[in-house]
């Protein structure tokens, strides 16, 4: 099983080991690192569960049948929120695609959802920061 | 305006602050301003813009300005902006164990209430808010239980000179804020035409900049008193509290959010008495019927018989310029809002050394 993701409703980028994605159908923000980011990478690649597993337990040194329950929850959440769906998936070259970083121990990979950020931002107090930044002291007028 | 004035003054207690701040202007990312550094971030326009690349940029130069500058304590003012969510990024990438201070400055409105400032409000180790009303609002909205308390703003007392005694000869009414509907100028702008239509000689003032500046030029003008209202923009601290000296009423006709009123503490602190609508923690800024008067909210009726009533009882507003200035020094200086904050950044980096659960202390 592989899975893809329609351009057209999900925006997303990569810095480090970090990763956001927005589903601009809903406008919600899904952020992760860490594992999140690189299974978010392995799925961007066209890779199937399968590659995604074994390509994760590579890179984290560890066994397989161990994290396919962690990548599984994940994912399935990730189906759930709109950001993907299942799709047959072509062979990839998915081990190459991820970025050469030091990574730390394996940790169950987890996106976290922020639903209502169109809200925080409509929120942003215009009048606790000025459009100049604080602090600003603007030029003396004339009376 | 907080912490510009608290930056300074932690200075003298041994506190070094750096700022990190929101722009969407063209000043410079780095600044050295009366010692303090700031860093400026473009926060809410990169995500305004959904644009992932400089909120992802974003998030990585807030954590190196965070492991450069090496804190003791992380101080957030208001969990309602974009920065909390940058922060909210490092600390569940990070975690931190710097411990986290929030102050809330403004009573949260429905639409404030969001996932990620609920979290900030919950994870602070410490929340303060400008206001009980505030503090109320930020409580209720999370379950918060754990430690919080008011500090009211302070501000810097101005010369005794400015603090006037005798009601100015001419009526003046006063507005002081960014220019937007939410601050009720264009209700203000309405009572004064309806107390120049009881034959009162009065006009207004209104300093700040914003977005509705015009709507509030077209409304005086439809009420054919363009002549009376007097547009300044933005002016600096000393013009405004000169302003205000000269002033009979400040009004602080807000409809939302307020979490505090600067503007009515700083006339307070000069003997001019305020009228502030009741809401969020504007009435904890005037105390009605002695430095002031508290009016319903959008109550275009009240606010102008209390303008008339100030304006033509001398005795009353001589009363009330007296008592608005006594408690403006006893509640509102800037040193007893530098001492609150001092004891509290104390009280956390100790409570932090004991490795105490800060709900425990």
């Amino acid at each position: 099983m592989g899975f893809r993701i329609d351009s057209n409703r999900v925006s997303h980028e990569r810095l480090q080991d970090e990763v956001i994605i927005i589903n601009v159908a809903t406008g919600s923000y899904f952020s992760g690192s860490g594992t999140a980011a690189d299974l978010w990478t392995l799925i961007v690649a066209g890779a199937s569960l399968d590659e995604i597993v074994s390509t994760l337990a590579s890179a984290y040194g560890t066994d397989a049948a161990s994290i396919r329950g962690d990548l599984e929850t994940c994912i399935a959440k990730l189906i759930d929120s709109g950001v993907i769906d299942g799709a047959d998936s072509a062979p990839a070259a998915a081990a190459e695609k991820l970025p050469d970083l030091q990574r730390s121990s394996w940790s169950p990979p987890v996106f976290d959802e922020y639903t209502d950020m169109w809200d925080l931002l409509q929120a942003d107090p215009i009048h606790d920061v000025s459009e100049t930044g604080w602090p600003y002291v603007h030029p003396r007028p004339t009376l | 305006m907080l912490v510009a004035d608290l930056s300074a003054a932690m200075r003298g207690c041994g506190i070094e602050m750096a700022v990190v701040t929101d722009t969407i202007g063209e000043l410079p990312r780095f600044d050295v301003i009366s010692d303090t550094r700031v860093y400026r971030l473009s926060l809410a326009k990169s995500l305004r813009n959904s644009n992932l690349q400089d909120t992802l940029a974003n998030i990585h130069e807030m954590s190196r300005i965070i492991a450069a500058e090496r804190p003791d304590i992380l101080h957030v003012h208001s969990a309602t902006q974009a920065s909390v969510f940058y922060l909210d990024r490092i600390l569940r990438k990070q975690g931190s164990q710097v411990p986290l201070i929030l102050t809330q400055h403004g009573a949260l409105e429905e639409s404030d209430k969001t996932q990620v400032t609920r979290r900030m409000i919950l994870e602070a180790r410490l929340l303060t808010a400008v206001s009980h009303a505030a503090l109320v609002s930020a409580t209720e909205f999370s379950g918060r239980t754990a430690d919080s308390r008011t500090i009211y703003n302070g501000i810097a007392m101005p010369p005794e000179f400015l603090a006037k005694r005798r009601m100015p000869p001419r009526h003046k009414l006063l507005c002081v804020g960014r220019m937007q509907r939410e601050k009720g100028f264009d209700l203000a702008i309405d009572a004064l035409a309806a107390v120049r239509s009881r034959g009162i000689d009065a006009e207004l003032t209104l300093v700040g900049y914003g977005e509705d500046q015009r709507r509030f030029e077209e409304r005086a003008a439809a009420l054919g008193i363009s002549q009376r209202v007097a547009f300044l923009g933005a002016l600096d601290r000393m013009e405004v509290r000169r302003l205000m000296a000269e002033s009979s009423i400040l009004l602080a006709p807000s409809r939302t959010r307020e979490g505090f009123c600067l503007a009515a503490a700083e006339a307070a602190s000069v003997g001019t008495p305020c009228i502030v609508s009741n809401v969020g923690g504007l009435p904890e800024t005037v105390e009605h019927e002695v430095t002031g008067f508290v009016v319903p909210n959008e109550e275009l009726g009240s606010l102008v018989r209390s303008i008339i009533q100030l304006l033509s009882e001398p005795g009353l507003w001589s009363h009330m310029s007296g008592r608005a200035y006594e408690r403006s020094r006893a509640r509102f200086s800037l040193d007893r809002c530098v001492d609150s904050y001092a004891a509290a950044y104390r009280e956390v980096l100790e409570n932090s050394k004991k490795g105490q659960k800060w709900d425990s202390a």
